[in-house]
């Protein structure tokens, strides 16, 4: 069963044109400098670190779900006969 | 602390039953809760079935309580009534899914199913949320968590085969789908505000998010050889499927839209952890 696929952002979001800036993290990724400029923003980076997005970030359901921290469990689940579900 | 499913023997009981887990509040479908058999599906197939849906319980769980300080936010910053109002069905959807979850969880396992309570967990979003603060959750938590989400959820719906799954599934989706929206437009209604510095940092925070979740997001429920095609009839994701969704959305979806935004997610998807 394949079901149409929903397009979730909205498309007044996708046609809004935002003056633009980079991410520290993606300029360090490449050895950038601390100025972050995309299309004329003036914005300087104060240096955030990209390491500022702590590991104990919860993102809700996705996270909870199908992070593979998450998912990882899931092995263990299947291996542990006191934990796993009964016959089927 | 542990959480399990618990009702009252109150009329309050009867009125959540008939209210929240029959249909949805939007158009949702009815629950063939009667249709399942564990005895058609490998027990391979249900122990991930059971996995990934306690572990669905435990985020909308825990999902009631983040969207619970994101309303009180919202209202006390005096945010548009538009937005609050979307904002305060969000926790009523989330116990919804919670109990959907845990009830499709226990028929999986053929037993009562208890999660950890989200508190145990750290978080950054214990505390009052301060403007800065509700930003930095609208875009992880809500536009990228939220609309990540939809696409997992939507997937497997759509390898949904089970009666009783599909309409699960269908019905969560339908709810995640606004509340994903409810995090763009409220970023969209902010955009204008944000100073260059203000738009720096949520680009950063944005950023730093969108570089890990090709890896983070890499691993699927793979079942074992002769469950696999079971497994997926109860909606588990395998790891190929899922690292194509997490590809898919973010590709057409939410890194455009914060691109659109100002937010320079293409410059970080670039820069991407990727999967070894």
């Amino acid at each position: 069963m394949k079901a149409r696929r929903t397009r979730v952002v909205p498309s007044l979001v996708l046609s809004a044109s935002f003056v633009g800036v980079i991410p520290v993290c993606a300029l360090q990724a490449c050895g950038g400098t601390e100025t972050a400029q995309d299309g004329g923003s003036d914005a300087k980076v104060d240096g955030v670190a990209a390491d500022a997005f702590q590991s104990d970030v919860f993102l809700g359901v996705a996270a909870c779900c199908f992070d593979a921290m998450s998912v990882a469990d899931s092995a263990f689940v299947l291996d542990a006969s006191s934990d796993a579900p009964e016959g089927g | 602390m542990r959480i399990r499913r618990v009702l009252t023997e109150t009329p309050l009981a009867r009125l959540h039953e008939r209210t929240l887990l029959q249909r949805g509040p939007r158009k949702g479908v009815a629950i063939p809760w009667g249709s399942f058999r564990r005895d058609r599906h490998p027990r391979a197939a249900l122990a991930l079935a059971y996995d990934a849906q306690r572990m669905l319980a435990l985020g909308e769980y825990a999902a009631v309580g983040l969207f619970s300080r994101f309303v009180e936010a919202l209202a006390r910053i005096g945010a548009p009534f538009d937005i609050v109002s979307a904002a305060t069905r969000v926790p009523q959807d989330e116990i919804r899914h919670a109990d959907l979850a845990f009830r499709f969880a226990a028929m999986c396992a053929a037993r009562e199913v208890a999660v950890d309570s989200p508190d145990e967990k750290p978080s950054r979003w214990k505390d009052r949320l301060t403007v800065d603060e509700l930003d930095s959750f609208a875009i992880e938590v809500i536009a990228i968590g939220e609309t990540l989400a939809c696409a997992l959820l939507s997937a497997c719906r759509d390898g949904a085969t089970d009666p009783l799954a599909r309409a699960i599934y269908t019905n969560i989706v339908a709810d995640e789908v606004h509340h994903a929206r409810l995090g763009w437009y409220y970023l969209l209604w902010r955009a204008p505000q944000w100073s260059a510095a203000d738009r720096q940092r949520v680009a950063d925070d944005a950023g730093a998010l969108v570089m890990q979740i090709e890896k983070r997001f890499g691993t699927g429920r793979d079942a074992p050889r002769g469950a696999q095609k079971a497994a997926r009839a109860l909606g588990v994701l395998d790891t190929q499927r899922q690292r194509k969704v997490v590809h898919e959305v973010m590709e057409n979806e939410i890194v455009p839209g914060l691109d659109a935004l100002g937010l320079g997610a293409s410059h970080a998807w670039e820069k991407r952890q990727r999967i070894a």
